[in-house]
């Protein structure tokens, strides 16, 4: 599979508001290439927003987003997935009545090259061993953290060269949190994928991620180096509340 | 096509297997007609309720899009049959059945374009405008559809070599052929990336757009797809009933339909099948038994139509899954006992 190198996503003074109340007001990110970025914050602070509008499940109000040389904002999701950023929703948006393999297949349907499909379904199998044994089972039989190895199986199976990942840990036992975290670590050094990863687990998110994005109230309270804000106590005692 | 690799096994199974129906099927028709001539032209009924039924639950069971337009639909398919044969009234049936489809189908890309913007109950209202509206259409432009009064279809005739079989045999025969084909190839489009396309949107559209699935296109060839099934359907029912005329697709034919797919078990395309034999035979039965008792007549008029309620309610609380449904579930259930049976002898025998 050729992987195109370099590309960047930015994120220009983005703005979204939901029938008048602004989610989202003027935040902008870069995320380079082969790193994970983690966005903070409280409830309410705009980062399930952020990723949506990435996603393009919300049309921003003002602001753009591209990714490397083209615009996406406008654009709609399934065309943003084609051009290799995967989302994986809040609680996984799996299709739960499918099995675990037509969960897989399909989301590498649209490539429509079956000498990969096999290569990547060989992968994500290696990577998740318990779907490996759930293969012909239906996707509403999995436990919690099986189900958030299968959105991000899926995420894989469209070959995303970007993985937006919405709260991954929520509801999650923490030995499951750390396996899904130390994953997607693996992820972005063995494959150079970047990740954007919005948590309310601050200190698991921060563990793994290179930058960090703390919000708070839809605008950018501090953009740093993850060690850096790992470190900062009053910010956590002002927004992450420990 | 490295792709057909995988569904030529389905394919050729599925085809045995209609072939095998269809034979079977229009060898009992065959024997039936001595004694019972209007059972096999309700048979013919079965045979297009069947098809718009089959088409149906793809696009409401499947992917989730609710009709209540398939009636007009219908009419489209009747009314090009009719249209069609003013001119050519030895048109090959194949030809003509095959025009209905076409045109029917680019009618649903019109449609189609429209309900894959529109969501439930806004969607249903746009179909039910369909259901009432295009009837109407056909009285308007009377010098070309005949009016209230509709447009004769020439009745089907046998060829010469098989004059000695019945017209109404012939009828449910040629009937059979669209009906094993419908299935043949509705059976193994819902086993495809479109079956599986169909069923994640139907179930999340925001994550089978996070798939990559085009969920506005998927819906668009979805709703094309039962629309050319309804236009097929409705022109063999010109051909059942030698005629076109609005008073053949009200709104209740639509909500027949979906009665039909929803009784036989949604999303099955068996169960479009029940439910066609459902929606034929229950109200004759009904009409049967009410003509037996000798009622006023204020009563024996309205008693058919709260019977067939009364079946559907009924119907349904037995069956909550629809017919197919509840086979499904007798079988299994018979499965597991059978294999309980086997594996602990010893309950049974002491």
């Amino acid at each position: 599979m050729s992987r195109k190198k370099g590309r960047m996503l930015e994120v220009d003074g983005l703005s979204v508001s939901y029938g008048g109340v602004a989610a989202l007001d003027g935040v902008s990110l870069r995320i380079p290439d082969n790193s994970i970025t983690a966005v903070l914050g409280p409830n309410g602070a705009g980062k399930s927003t952020l990723i949506r509008a990435i996603a393009g499940l919300v049309r921003p109000r003002a602001g753009t987003v591209s990714y490397g040389r083209r615009l996406l904002t406008g654009m709609s999701p399934e065309a943003i997935v084609r051009l290799g950023i995967s989302m994986v929703p809040e609680g996984g948006g799996i299709i739960r009545e499918l099995t675990v393999d037509e969960n897989l297949r399909l989301a590498h349907l649209w490539r429509r090259d079956r000498a990969d499909l096999r290569k990547a379904l060989d992968e994500v199998m290696a990577l998740f061993p318990p779907l490996a044994a759930r293969r012909h089972l239906p996707a509403n039989s999995l436990s919690g953290g099986e189900r958030q190895m299968l959105a991000v199986g899926r995420a894989l199976m469209s070959r995303a060269e970007l993985l937006l990942l919405d709260e991954p840990s929520l509801g999650l036992a923490p030995r499951i949190v750390s396996l899904i975290m130390r994953t997607i670590h693996e992820l972005r050094g063995q494959r150079g994928l970047s990740v954007l990863l919005v948590e309310q687990n601050a200190r698991s998110a921060l563990a793994i991620a290179d930058e960090a994005l703390l919000l708070s109230s839809g605008r950018t309270v501090a953009s740093r180096r993850a060690g850096e804000l790992a470190h900062e106590e009053e910010l956590w005692h002002a927004y992450l509340g420990y | 096509m490295k792709g057909l690799g995988s569904v030529r096994p389905a394919l050729l199974r599925h085809s045995m297997v209609g072939l095998g129906f269809g034979l079977g099927a229009a060898l009992a028709v065959w024997a039936i007609d001595p004694y019972n001539p209007f059972l096999v032209y309700q048979l013919s009924s079965v045979c297009y309720f069947a098809i718009a039924a089959a088409g149906l639950t793809v696009l409401t069971g499947l992917n989730g899009q609710l009709s209540l337009g398939h009636g007009a639909l219908m009419g489209i398919g009747a009314y090009t049959t009719a249209v069609v044969l003013k001119g050519h009234t030895d048109l090959n049936p194949a030809l003509v059945m095959s025009a209905a489809t076409v045109v029917t189908s680019v009618a649903s890309i019109i449609v189609g374009a429209a309900a894959a913007r529109l969501r439930g109950p806004y969607l249903a209202g746009a179909t039910l405008g369909l259901a009432v509206g295009l009837p109407g259409v056909a009285v308007r432009f009377s010098n070309i559809f005949g009016g209230d009064a509709g447009t004769s279809v020439p009745a089907l005739t046998p060829p010469d070599a098989l004059s000695s079989v019945a017209p109404e045999v012939w009828l449910a025969w040629i009937g059979l052929v669209p009906t094993v084909v419908t299935f043949v190839v509705l059976a193994n489009l819902v086993r495809t990336r479109y079956g599986r396309d169909f069923r994640a949107i139907r179930e999340d559209e925001v994550a089978a757009a996070l798939y990559g699935i085009r969920v506005a296109r998927t819906q668009v060839v979805a709703f094309v797809l039962s629309g050319a099934c309804a236009g097929l359907a409705g022109s063999l029912l010109a051909y059942t009933s030698n005629l076109a005329a609005p008073g053949s697709f009200p709104l209740t034919l639509s909500l027949l339909l979906l009665a039909a797919i929803v009784i036989g078990g949604l999303g099955t395309l068996p169960g479009a099948v029940w439910g066609a034999l459902v929606v034929v035979f229950v109200p004759d039965w009904i009409g049967s038994v009410n003509d037996a008792v000798h009622l006023p007549s204020a009563v024996r008029d309205q008693l058919p139509l709260a019977l067939f309620g009364g079946v559907f309610v009924v119907a349904m609380l037995a069956f909550p899954h629809g017919i197919q449904g509840g086979l499904v579930r007798l079988w299994r259930l018979r499965a597991s006992r059978r294999k309980a049976g086997t594996s602990e002898p010893a309950i049974g025998t002491t």
